[in-house]
């Protein structure tokens, strides 16, 4: 199991629970259920009365996978958007976004 | 139009819950350890998008009687059928002829192509293709097509007319008045032997007097097995999800002539509500059918 998955599925538990960001990561959907057993299986997350709940192990297992991945305070409940991220490019290069939102 | 199953990296409405259910739902069916789970899995998943409450609510109860059928259960059932007619006629029958119920689609003397005759005989009869066997003192010659039979059928004699599916009975009450016009056999001569079949079916081919033997007999999967007034509420829920298969011609509501069939064997037949096996167009891509038939 990847940790950064795994905090990424506890935190969308806490969360709205929708599966998105998941998705857009690249993971399929018999993927999500099967880090969905996983947690279920650690009850990181309880399935009383049908409804996916964080526990206290998910609460914990999301502090320790934020120390093993050195995630800072402010990236604590909320992961990176990994699918935007890119390569470190040269400082004389120039980074054009492939899509610039406008607001105008 | 792009297909939704090749661009998965989509937004979605779907939660954590809708997927925990749907995949405890396959590990209760068991289909978690098929091959194409992959795709069945997907194709629920994105099929449950397009869904309200209500609707996801009656596919999973409706998922929970649905028959799937691998291949690899053809022979060990064929056998077991086998075996049924072995001790109910031993001593009244010396020699039985198996051949398929299919017959020619044209003058051409064509078969159909995807349900061969030779495909079909294979997956049930296995060992026993091309090759006469002995059991228990009744002899079994295996004819491709009801053609190559002989043409005058003793006394003696049977004629099994073997498929894996009856659905509404149609295509083997062709084949045995095709049989009937080209040989010379008596009705109490022939029998049908399916291995899954719809209640439906049989009865019509009984009511032309000839016995059919099957492993499985399915009941409309609503009509037949909620009652009054929960059986009008969810064929009302059926209709609105059938809305969603825009073209849906009026034959294939509620599966062929409204058989209510919930099964998928080599192919899922069209007798199947068409949710499962039709894909659609919902204006921004494809939606595949979870048991597509093509």
């Amino acid at each position: 199991m990847d940790n950064k998955f795994l905090i990424l599925l506890l935190q969308i538990i806490n969360g709205n629970g929708n599966i998105s960001p998941l998705l857009k990561l690249g993971l399929t959907y018999s993927q999500i259920a099967e880090y969905t057993d996983y947690a279920i299986e650690k009850r990181y997350i309880s399935t009383k009365y049908k409804t996916l709940k964080l526990t206290k192990f998910g609460i914990d297992k999301i502090g320790k996978i934020n120390k093993e991945l050195y995630i800072n305070n402010s990236n604590k409940w909320i992961s990176p958007q990994e699918e935007y991220r890119i390569e470190k490019i040269s400082i004389e290069e120039i980074y054009i976004p492939r899509k610039i939102k406008r607001n105008y | 139009m792009k297909k939704a199953i090749a661009h998965l990296s989509r937004k979605t409405t779907l939660d954590i819950t809708n997927i925990n259910t749907l995949n405890n739902l396959f590990k209760f069916k068991e289909w978690d350890s098929l091959l194409a789970y992959e795709n069945y899995f997907a194709r629920y998943c994105i099929l449950f998008e397009l869904l309200n409450e209500e609707q996801r609510k009656l596919i999973l109860e409706l998922t929970k009687n649905y028959l799937y059928f691998p291949n690899e259960e053809y022979q060990k059932h064929f056998y077991s059928l086998l075996k049924k007619v072995v001790k109910d006629y031993k001593l009244k029958c010396e020699k039985i002829f198996i051949t398929t119920l299919l017959v020619p689609v044209d003058e051409s003397n064509e078969f159909r192509e995807i349900k061969s005759p030779d495909n079909l005989l294979y997956l049930t009869t296995g060992a026993f293709f091309k090759r006469n066997i002995d059991f228990n003192g009744i002899e079994f010659v295996i004819k491709e097509r009801i053609d190559l039979l002989p043409d005058k059928i003793e006394d003696n004699w049977m004629v099994l007319l073997i498929d894996d599916f009856i659905g509404t009975g149609e295509t083997a009450i062709s084949a045995i008045s095709y049989l009937r016009r080209i040989k010379e056999v008596e009705k109490t001569n022939i029998k049908v032997l399916s291995l899954v079949s719809l209640k439906e079916g049989v009865q019509e081919i009984s009511k032309k007097g000839i016995e059919v033997i099957t492993g499985i007999t399915l009941n409309k999967a609503i009509s037949e097995y909620y009652i009054s007034p929960e059986k009008e509420e969810k064929i009302k829920i059926m209709i609105t999800i059938e809305n969603l298969i825009k073209g849906l011609k009026p034959n294939f509501k509620f599966g062929y002539l409204g058989s209510e069939a919930l099964v998928t064997l080599i192919k899922t037949p069209d007798n199947t509500f068409p949710i499962f096996w039709k894909d659609f167009d919902n204006g921004a891509e494809t939606i595949e059918a979870p048991f597509q038939r093509d």
